[in-house]
């Protein structure tokens, strides 16, 4: 296109601009109405959660909404249940993402060699990660961590640790094995797909060089592996929006100890029927979401274009 | 010559996660260290794929019981 308009006098220049509005229209009409669904699905409900936050609005005091402007945003940010509830969203992700991240590596490169039934190994790796949430939380909660009748205990009896009531002492921890074994086989997809994208002729150069394997994992195979951290930000959105795990297995408590910010604004939505506060929260944790996937895609495609120049 | 067999005993057991490279000196004996981690690393891919595996396992298993086995403190295969 650029090379049709670049040799057209500046009286016709208008004309082909017009030309190509018009083309470019042609193609994005179709478009449409995918559009338009998109923006109504997506984008009306958040305006409307915008206004709701902005209103004094308790389901339980029938009448008494009224617009109370940003008072709303006051209070959730001198609330301290919320800055906890922020906190745990925090830990349970970054531990969550980091781990899953670390054992997916560790499982992509165990299984990028060739051994006897590699194809039913994967599928059972992959195979957490296709179970339904809720489903993987209640299994965690009642057959793995339970205090009398859980395997857990039951595997750790003999070496003295059968006495533990993981879901109560340790929370966060036991919140955070359930996420971890959901979100692992899905790092360890992605870094897969890069480990075999890898060029075998780089891998051969530097065993042909003298490079010891831990060399060659370091120096090549990591730095390749850097634009498969994409995984890192999917899974941190997929994450922070944890609710399953925190209902089934926790229920935020004991206490608020492992509540996270999806448990909690569920707890002031529909246990407390306080929408205003609720959609506050609702729209912050937004804007927090976007904040960090911004930086962090923006980090994801600096290293991209590092990695090219 | 040299490099052929090189490739060919690097061939069978893909080095990336092996435990080291072994000087060309002592090549006869380094096929076989090779080949042992190798091994080892497929068990402990083995392992760690059926400790993934094994809470959906658990989870089937306990369908096919009955109510009073399903949880129990020492845990119960399913009754024929």
């Amino acid at each position: 296109m650029a090379v049709d308009t670049a040799p057209a006098p500046a009286a016709t220049g208008r004309r082909a601009k017009a030309a190509r509005d018009q083309d470019a229209w042609r193609r994005r009409v179709p478009l449409l109405p995918a559009l338009v669904f998109a923006v109504i699905v997506t984008q009306l409900p958040f305006l409307l959660t915008l206004w709701y936050s902005l209103q004094s609005w308790n389901l339980v005091r029938p009448g008494s909404r009224e617009f109370v402007g940003l008072s709303n945003y006051i209070y959730v940010f001198s609330d301290s249940q919320f800055r906890g509830a922020a906190l745990n969203t925090i830990l349970i992700t970054g531990l969550c993402v980091l781990v899953a991240m670390a054992l997916g590596i560790g499982l992509a490169l165990l299984l990028d060699r060739q051994f006897v039934g590699r194809g039913v190994a994967r599928t059972l790796l992959i195979t957490p990660f296709l179970v339904m949430p809720v489903a993987g939380a209640l299994l965690w909660k009642t057959t793995m961590f339970d205090p009398v009748f859980g395997i857990v205990n039951f595997v750790l009896g003999p070496f003295g640790a059968g006495e533990t009531d993981w879901v109560s002492q340790y929370p966060v921890t036991a919140v955070v094995a359930a996420l971890v074994w959901q979100w692992t086989p899905f790092m360890m997809l992605l870094v897969l797909a890069g480990l075999q994208a890898q060029s075998r002729d780089v891998l051969e150069a530097a065993q042909v060089d003298g490079a010891t394997s831990w060399r060659t994992f370091a120096s090549i195979t990591l730095p390749h592996l850097r634009r498969y951290m994409l995984g890192v930000l999917l899974g941190t959105i997929y994450v922070v929006n944890t609710f399953d795990q925190i209902d089934m297995i926790t229920q935020g408590g004991p206490g608020t100890a492992s509540s996270n910010l999806p448990f909690y604004i569920y707890q002031r939505a529909f246990l407390g029927f306080d929408i205003g506060q609720a959609a506050a929260m609702g729209v912050v944790v937004v804007a927090g979401t976007i904040i960090v996937a911004t930086l962090t895609l923006r980090l994801i495609f600096t290293s991209f274009t590092v990695e090219e120049s | 010559m040299a490099t052929q067999t090189e490739q060919r005993t690097t061939g069978a057991a893909p080095a990336p996660t092996g435990t080291g490279p072994r000087p060309p000196a002592r090549q006869a004996s380094g096929g076989r260290p090779g080949r042992v981690s190798g091994a080892l690393l497929t068990t402990l891919t083995w392992v760690i794929a059926l400790a993934f595996f094994f809470p959906v396992f658990w989870m089937v298993l306990t369908a096919f019981k009955q109510e009073v086995d399903a949880y129990t403190e020492t845990p119960k295969l399913p009754r024929p």
